[in-house]
């Protein structure tokens, strides 16, 4: 809202500098984006707060400055003038989106160029000028903030009507579009067709132009939600609709229309003709309870009663004191007032906010230990930070084009999450896998010429499971090239690097299992297991989509974090260290070369059960030195029991032991 | 001079000779195995002694012994001095160039927004919030009718929404928090719920669809406005130190009544006007007030018998201020270049 600080000054009887004006409705809450110096003049340009409809008008920022400064308020006084000859006739047959309108008819006008001064100030404000009649209803909704519109009274057949449209009823607006409309739109109608959409546009028939001879001017007041969803659902915002959708002020529709009346007598000419109103019931002001103690004591404050009642009466509200509780009657502009609380912000806001003091609420309420994911989060950020992870925060939003990837893990048809009405088509679905943002920032980086990254993403992801909608906190890692590198050794991204960061976060309680997904290596993936469950997939990005992507060797892993408890990543309780002498025993198992390492692993678990500290495979070899088809695994391992000294004997007849269980599996112990 | 005596004093020279010219430890073994070895040349020549007159045998035998002695002594500072010259090359040869690169590791680094919301979260959890989370997906409930924002209400403009379902939504703010903590837990209460919220904005530098806010709101029997400015008051000088100065002003939010505006005395120019604060000398940080009383009413608390306040701030905002960064769309496109300076 533009406003002009002479034309300001006509309302509000003030002299102090316009920058403190400006600062003082920003403190208000009118917050002045532009203070702008024209000439000797000033163009303030306030934002208006969505529930404050009354200051969409020079007399409304005026009111303020009046409050604020304790200047007196100068309102115009309502004009008299002789009606001649009769109206045109009204009816509105919807009352409950109109509870007020007037139509005056003023006959015999001579539309016009404007004088310089009325043009001068409109495009000041942002308001191109059409022809006198059209500028002055523009020049009177700025000044007062109620729209108004002057029809061509000639180009209307019989009565004008206040009604809903029909289903599919069209109108040209003034903007030269036809807009079809339906029952929930409010339209102002003469006997024949709508001639205009209320509160929004007039129509083009009946506009005024300068063969225009007689006009009906309308004050009205309508709906808000009407005019509001009306002018969403044709897309058309005007300066009328936008007064309309926050509230014009009720009390003041006639009084518009007699301003404008004459001021069109004045620069037009014309006969003044009978007004026609419909307004059935008056607006009757809300007394509102107002108890002073209860205002300081919710605002930590003390305004004396004297000041409460100050600033009350220069909002132009009436008040009704009594020892502990008072009533006020807002003024009629203000509708945004309905409740005590409402009254509380009008005091502080004209008081100041800087007079409340600053305080601790000292009494400790309420610490509740935080939300388990929120804690896991934390855990696990510091732990892949430690693990030379760089956490990233990607988009919720994925290419459509990834919205199936890694859905193998959901063991069952998942739908997708998308938004009806996205920004663009390519960025609607929400992602069901961290690893789809994941892929795509991998595919970023490498575009971006960076080709060895190691990163880490905690997040929510998406998906809907029969009727419900499911958000889950997911674990996401991606790596791609070198992760520790110099002139003389590399270590690079691969799966078990990648493997290996999730033993050590997950303390090893993970078991893999290979698995099929569509967009994964076949031979480098795997689901990941927990307590029995699939909680997650690990592998190397399938070389024929790499190939497509442009992507280097990408290796992918993710894991729920919800199927962990926090006291998982928790420390527990802590045991003696073990302070017994550590035996080592390296064994050179063979075994058919298809057979997994983890049967022989949990063959070793179970063989030296309760003194098999560590193992570790050292050396993994096929060739010549052993038969065709079998693979030497390399086991060294650490042996301490917790309660004795371990003897070799007892070494070695576990060992006699595994001996024959590697039978079993066709294997057998390589003697050195 | 007997023959012998003779033999002796020549093998002497020889061998201090020999050993003296000896450049390594191989050849100094091999010198030693040559005089003083088992069958060496002083061995030999004790044998011999059998062979000389029996009254001289004593005086060669200890001429004889004195060589060995000496030889044996030389040939230990010898063996002393090439094996310190052996180390000294060996340690020459394990000369390195100190100003080759070292190897290349990665310090793994928190992304710039976590930073940002931990040391906020420790801020008001040192004041006694709890932290809570709600849902991304959300019912148009929760995210607006709950919150005194009615359908038809213009605040909705400048909060277009990403529709999930007729009813459904990515939700535009975390107030909705605010009623799901109130419908659960009875007062007296303080939380802050952080997350992620969505608008539908064309992404430009200061506005992004994707962003995040944290919600903050204290519930109890007394809690005042003045409570919510010192709160806010400790928080930025917490996180921007105690030299900035703080602002409220009025404001409008459907969901608190009275509603301020928090900023802070802009960190760049300490004030006195530049571009990032538009040359205001403040930016403003969040939005703020008491819980409207209708809030409270659907929240399930009596708005007679409690007050509360609530404020929310983006941090993706907070984290340009305290990073200077320029452009809000950075934060989720991850540029290497970007978040290695973090
Ligand atoms: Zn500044």
């Amino acid at each position: 809202m533009k406003v002009l600080y002479s034309w300001l000054k006509e309302f509000v009887n003030i002299d102090v500098p316009c920058e403190e004006i400006a600062r003082k409705l920003t403190m208000a809450g009118l917050e002045v984006e532009e203070l702008e110096k024209i000439g000797d003049d000033y163009l303030i340009d306030v934002s208006i707060p969505a529930n404050r409809g009354d200051c969409h008008s020079i007399l409304g920022i005026a009111r303020e400055v009046s409050a604020l400064f304790e200047a007196p308020l100068e309102l115009p006084l309502s004009p008299t003038f002789k009606e001649i000859g009769e109206g045109i006739d009204i009816e509105v047959l919807s009352p409950e989106l109109c509870p007020r309108y007037t139509l005056r008819f003023i006959k015999g006008v001579k539309v016009g160029p404007s004088p310089d001064w009325l043009k001068n100030r409109l495009e000041l404000v942002g308001i191109r000028s059409i022809n006198n009649v059209v500028d002055i209803t523009n020049y009177v909704m700025w000044m007062l903030g109620q729209p108004l519109h002057a029809f061509d009274a000639d180009k209307i057949s019989g009565k004008v009507i206040v009604r809903r449209a029909y289903n599919d009823e069209e109108i040209v607006t003034l903007d030269g579009e036809t807009r079809k409309l339906t029952v929930d739109n409010l339209v102002i109608a003469d006997e024949k067709h709508a001639i205009a959409i209320a509160g929004v546009m007039g129509g083009e028939e009946s506009e005024v132009s300068f063969f225009t001879k007689n006009i009906a001017l309308e004050s009205a007041c309508f709906d808000h939600i009407s005019v509001r969803g009306t002018s969403k659902s044709l897309g058309l915002r005007t300066e009328a609709s936008i007064r309309f959708e926050k509230g014009v002020d009720i009390g003041i529709t006639k009084f518009a229309s007699d301003i404008a009346t004459e001021m069109i007598l004045k620069l037009c000419g014309g006969e003044v003709g009978k007004l026609n109103e419909f307004y059935p019931i008056e607006y009757e002001p809300n007394k509102i309870m107002f108890r002073p103690d209860r205002f300081n004591k919710r605002m930590g404050l003390s305004l004396s009663p004297r000041e409460m009642e100050s600033i009350f009466t220069r909002l132009g509200f009436k008040v009704e004191k009594n020892t502990d509780v008072w009533y006020i009657t807002p003024i009629s502009c203000r509708r945004d007032i309905s409740l005590e609380e409402d009254l509380y912000e009008e005091l502080v806001r004209i008081a100041g906010y800087d007079k409340i003091p600053s305080t601790l609420h000292e009494r400790i309420i309420g610490v509740v230990s935080p939300p388990p994911a929120w804690e896991k989060r934390k855990i696990v950020r510091k732990k892949m930070n430690s693990l030379g992870f760089s956490e990233v925060i990607t988009s919720s939003f994925i290419p459509v084009q990834f919205e199936n990837y890694f859905k193998e893990f959901y063991q069952r048809p998942i739908e997708t999450v998308r938004v009806i009405n996205p920004l663009r088509e390519e960025e609607s679905v929400l992602r069901s896998l961290l690893s789809q943002s994941l892929l795509t920032l991998a595919i970023n980086n490498v575009r971006w010429g960076y080709n060895d990254f190691s990163l880490f993403e905690t997040g929510k992801v998406f998906f809907k499971n029969e009727e419900n909608y499911v958000e889950k906190e997911h674990l996401g890692i991606v790596q791609s090239g070198r992760f520790i590198y110099s002139w003389d050794r590399e270590v690079n991204a691969d799966f078990f690097l990648l493997k290996g960061i999730l033993d050590r976060l997950f303390k090893g309680e993970l078991s893999f299992i290979p698995a099929y997904y569509s967009v994964l290596h076949p031979g480098r993936s795997a689901n990941i297991i927990y307590n029995g469950e699939i909680v997650g997939f690990i592998g190397e990005i399938h070389p024929d989509l790499a190939k497509d992507l442009k992507l280097p060797r990408i290796y992918i892993a993710e894991i729920d974090i919800e199927s962990f408890s926090t006291e998982f990543f928790k420390t527990g309780l802590i045991r003696e260290p073990n302070r017994l002498p550590k035996l080592k025993r390296d064994l050179a198992i063979v075994v058919p070369e298809d057979t997994p390492s983890i049967k022989v692993i949990e063959m070793l678990k179970d063989v030296f059960e309760g003194i098999l500290e560590k193992y570790e495979i050292f050396d993994l070899y096929k060739g010549p030195n052993i038969p065709e088809g079998t693979i030497n695994l390399g086991f060294s391992l650490e042996l301490r029991a917790e309660d004795r000294t371990l003897t070799q004997e007892e070494i070695e007849d576990r060992v006699e032991i595994l001996k024959s269980r590697l039978i079993d599996v066709n294997g057998r112990l390589r003697e050195w | 001079m007997s023959p012998m005596e003779l033999d002796l004093d020549l093998l002497r020279l020889e061998a201090l000779k020999e050993v003296s010219s000896v450049e390594s430890l191989e050849e100094l073994r091999e010198v030693e195995i040559k005089y003083l070895g088992r069958k060496g040349l002083i061995n030999q020549l004790l044998k011999e002694l059998r062979d000389i007159p029996s009254d001289k045998r004593p005086e060669t035998g200890k001429l004889i012994n004195q060589l060995k002695v000496e030889l044996s002594n030389e040939i230990e500072a010898k063996r002393s001095l090439l094996e310190e010259r052996e180390k000294a090359k060996r340690l020459e040869k394990e000369k390195l160039d100190v100003t080759l690169p070292g190897v290349s590791l990665s310090i793994g680094r928190l992304h710039p927004l976590t930073m940002i919301i931990e040391r906020v979260e420790e801020i008001f959890r040192s004041l006694g919030f709890t932290v809570v989370e709600g849902f991304e997906i959300e019912s148009d409930y929760y995210n607006f009718e709950a919150l005194n924002i009615p359908w038809y209400h213009p605040a909705r403009d400048s909060q277009d929404s990403f529709y999930i379902t007729d009813k459904l939504l990515l939700r535009t703010q975390t107030s909705p928090v605010q009623i799901r903590v109130m419908e659960k837990t009875k007062p007296p209460f303080k939380i802050i719920a952080p997350g992620r919220v969505y608008r539908r904005d064309q992404p430009t530098a200061r506005h992004s669809p994707v962003f995040h806010q944290i919600e903050g709101m204290a519930v109890d029997k007394d809690i005042t406005f003045a409570d919510l400015k010192g709160t806010l008051d400790t928080f930025a000088h917490a996180l921007f130190g105690e030299d900035v100065s703080t602002r409220f002003r009025a404001d409008y939010f459907p969901f608190t009544e009275p509603s301020g505006e928090f900023a802070i005395s802009c960190i760049f120019c300490k004030g006195k006007g530049c571009s990032v604060c538009s040359y205001s000398g403040w930016i403003e940080i969040l939005g703020c007030g008491m819980v409207h009383p209708k809030v409270l009413e659907i929240g399930g608390i009596d708005p007679e018998e409690y007050s509360g306040f609530a404020f929310g701030m983006g941090w993706d905002r907070l984290a340009m201020l305290t990073y200077g960064v320029n452009d809000i769309r950075y934060f989720l496109e991850n540029h290497p270049e970007f978040l290695a300076q973090f």
